[in-house]
């Protein structure tokens, strides 16, 4: 119906640009710049490091470098998704005055995260390479599973971009849902850590499983962390459930961006 | 198939549903799920509408009427309820200038981030920067944040970025009021230039004098449907009717006198408004031409302005009748009375009609208002209308503004010898 060929030939360009400007927007004007992605986990890791090592006793070595793991995973996909929500409101003006694939705003958005969050690596990976706890060989799968959890944050960015637009309680709700999310999730402690407080084996495979992001967050602190390959279902999990969000996400993304331009 | 640079519209519709009170929160679509109240309004209707490649088309028509729409329709902004929407080629969409721009970044970021949203890959606007960046005429401020930039320089630099998009089709909507009069004029050219190019542009406007430069096909929209379509010389007349029917509602001729809404009179006479001792009064006033008592003429058409007066007691002694046309802010065109011209009217007992003939009205453009008085030759006021009525006038040759010039243009030819050019438009009969 409409000259599509000439919108992807240009998709890329735009793409690229508005990674960069989202990337810039974010710490342009700030002294330390990029180094707040260091700085905030790292404080955070301090804090969480005093209450669970220091007056609660974890019994994970390395403590403080096992939560700073988990949370490049968090970060790339819970900040991922938060940064997609606000994406097409952001750029109301944008979407209403010009017509390009509006995807590419809440890519661009999740694409900037992912490369402010990849940057947490030039610490961890050195740092567990030094104090590894197994093999080093399982850290090649890193980028494997980093790779699924982008995929995975991409279409639920998608599907909260969009949904965003028409119910702006989303980013509302992400913020509240957050710390909770955060916390059932493991990255301060691991499944194995809590089975002794936890001995029902349901509700530990519920925190599991019924996480979508757990699978993921525990496969990249086998591959990173603990130098031991992630497990099958870890791995299989993860990558069902970034195929299935994507088809999510990109279907609920056309579906709703038809009348974007109205709503906003 | 369409060849590139043309747009089909085929019936299409295109509703907005105006929500009484919109719930945009989860709570609120939850809690009036299912009556939530709002009224559809139509800002297209069933339109169909061709455009052909090269061909420059003004959209105009009155707040709300669709224009808007109709291009974001094209850009493919909106969707369509129902209808099919055709577009072939590269469309490059001026809606606003400047979206996208991102206040803390350079104008260079700015230009390449501006150029990609408008379809551009990097080489291009690699390509195209210095030409962009001479064209806005911001050479010294182009590695500043665009935040330091005044609103007009911001602008400039948007404009000169959208100029070196390279469509089939550009759509512009009421931007080119840009940075000054200069400025303005080489945003023209340029949109000249794309036009003779080959071009296709649709243009939204209110500026009837835009249009008229710019398209030569002009379409009149009105509550969503096509009014009118054709060029624009035939086409402006209807709009400026649409704008005078909304405006000034009973600005009509002042059939029984009825005065200018804005007009407070200090007195009214006879259930005249006006003021003045009463003695004549002024009992309607009003302007016909040849298609009877109108407001609306043609230039050059023959007009007259009439003025019945009635005195209820017989005034022997001479009165002076007299009009003023002037514009609503009260700059005068022309005044004069009966007196000043020799004509002399000794008493009225009754009714009396007085006519002002005008052999070919000496107007182009705009609307006129006309006040009218009777008085004493010593000053004493009668009765005072002000203004009483008004009037439109619309163009019958080329050319904008209040008053047409008649004249010709002279080329002198390599020779030296004068050739009148065929310009010409004769105006006196």
């Amino acid at each position: 119906m409409r000259a599509l060929g000439g919108e992807a030939a240009h998709a890329w360009p735009l793409f690229r640009n508005l990674t960069i400007r989202a990337l810039r927007q974010r710490y342009k004007g700030s002294l330390l710049g990029v180094l707040w992605t260091l700085v905030t986990p790292l404080i955070m890791v301090g804090a969480y490091w005093v209450v669970f090592k220091f007056l609660f006793g974890s019994p994970i070595p390395n403590y403080a470098l096992f939560m700073f793991v988990g949370m490049i995973g968090w970060g790339m996909f819970f900040t991922g998704i938060q940064m997609a929500s606000g994406s097409i409101t952001g750029n109301a003006p944008l979407i209403t005055k010009v017509n390009f694939p509006r995807e590419i705003v809440p890519l661009a958005a999740v694409t900037a995260n992912g490369i402010t969050t990849a940057v947490m690596l030039v610490i961890a990976v050195p740092l567990c390479l030094i104090l590894r706890q197994g093999a080093w060989l399982p850290i090649l799968l890193m980028p494997v599973v980093l790779a699924l959890i982008f995929v995975m944050t991409l279409g639920l960015g998608l599907i909260v971009a969009g949904l965003n637009v028409y119910f702006r309680d989303i980013e509302h709700i992400l913020t509240a849902i957050g710390l909770p999310w955060f916390f059932l999730t493991p990255i301060f402690y691991t499944f194995a850590s809590v089975s002794k407080t936890v001995n029902q084996e349901w509700v530990l495979n519920l925190l599991h499983y019924g996480n979508p992001i757990a699978p993921g967050i525990v496969a990249l602190q086998d591959a990173l962390f603990w130098g031991q390959w992630p497990a099958w279902g870890d791995l299989l999990y993860t990558a069902v459930a970034a195929v299935v969000l994507m088809i999510a996400g990109g279907l609920s993304f056309r579906h709703l961006k038809r009348e974007m331009a109205v709503e906003l | 198939m369409l060849p590139p640079g043309s747009i089909r519209l085929m019936d299409v519709t295109r509703t907005f549903r105006v929500y009484h009170d919109r719930g945009r929160t989860l709570k609120e679509v939850f809690i009036r799920r299912g009556r939530a109240k709002y009224t559809e309004r139509y800002a297209l209707r069933n339109v169909d509408l061709d455009i052909g490649p090269g061909e420059r088309v003004g959209i105009v028509g009155r707040n709300g009427s669709g224009k808007s729409t109709m291009l974001k329709l094209i850009a493919g902004i909106l969707p369509p309820q129902s209808g099919d929407i055709e577009v072939r080629g590269e469309v490059a969409s001026m809606l606003e200038l400047g979206s996208g721009f991102h206040p803390d970044f350079t104008g260079r970021e700015n230009v390449y981030l501006n150029g990609t949203i408008h379809g551009l890959t990097r080489q291009q606007v690699d390509e195209r920067f210095d030409d962009i960046v001479s064209f806005s005429e911001i050479p010294d401020y182009i590695d500043m944040p665009v935040r330091t930039y005044s609103s007009g320089m911001q602008l400039r630099l948007a404009f000169a970025v959208a100029a070196h998009v390279t469509p089939d089709i550009l759509l512009l909507d009421e931007i080119l009021a840009v940075g000054d009069e200069r400025f303005q004029r080489k945003c023209m050219q340029r949109i000249e230039d794309f036009a003779n190019g080959g071009g296709t542009i649709v243009f939204v406007s209110h500026e009837a004098s835009t249009v008229m430069s710019i398209c030569d096909r002009a379409v009149l929209l009105d509550n969503g449907s096509v009014l009118a379509d054709g060029p624009p010389a035939e086409v402006m007349p209807d709009y400026h009717r649409l704008l005078s029917a909304q405006d000034d509602p009973g600005y009509v001729p002042s059939v029984e006198g009825v005065p200018a809404p804005e007009m407070t009179p200090r007195d009214a006479i006879d259930g005249v408004p006006g003021w003045g001792d009463g003695r004549v009064v002024i009992r309607r006033a009003w302007i016909s031409g040849p298609g009877g008592d109108e407001y609306r003429f043609m230039s050059g058409e023959a007009v007259s302005i009439n003025l019945e007066i009635e005195a209820s007691e017989p005034v022997a002694d001479e009165v002076v009748l007299g009009f003023r046309v002037h514009l609503s802010d009260a700059t005068l065109i022309f005044e004069t009375d009966t007196a000043s011209e020799g004509v002399v009217m000794s008493g009225v007992d009754g009714t009396r009609t007085v006519a002002f003939v005008i052999d070919a009205l000496p107007l182009h453009i705009g609307w006129f208002e006309v006040s009218v008085w009777v008085m004493s030759p010593g000053g004493a006021v009668h009765h005072h209308v002000e203004p009483s009525f008004g009037f439109h006038v619309y163009p019958s040759r080329a050319g904008l503004g209040m008053v047409p010039l008649a004249g010709h243009w002279t080329i002198s030819p390599v020779n030296g010898y004068a050739r009148s050019g065929a310009a010409a438009t004769e105006h006196d009969n």
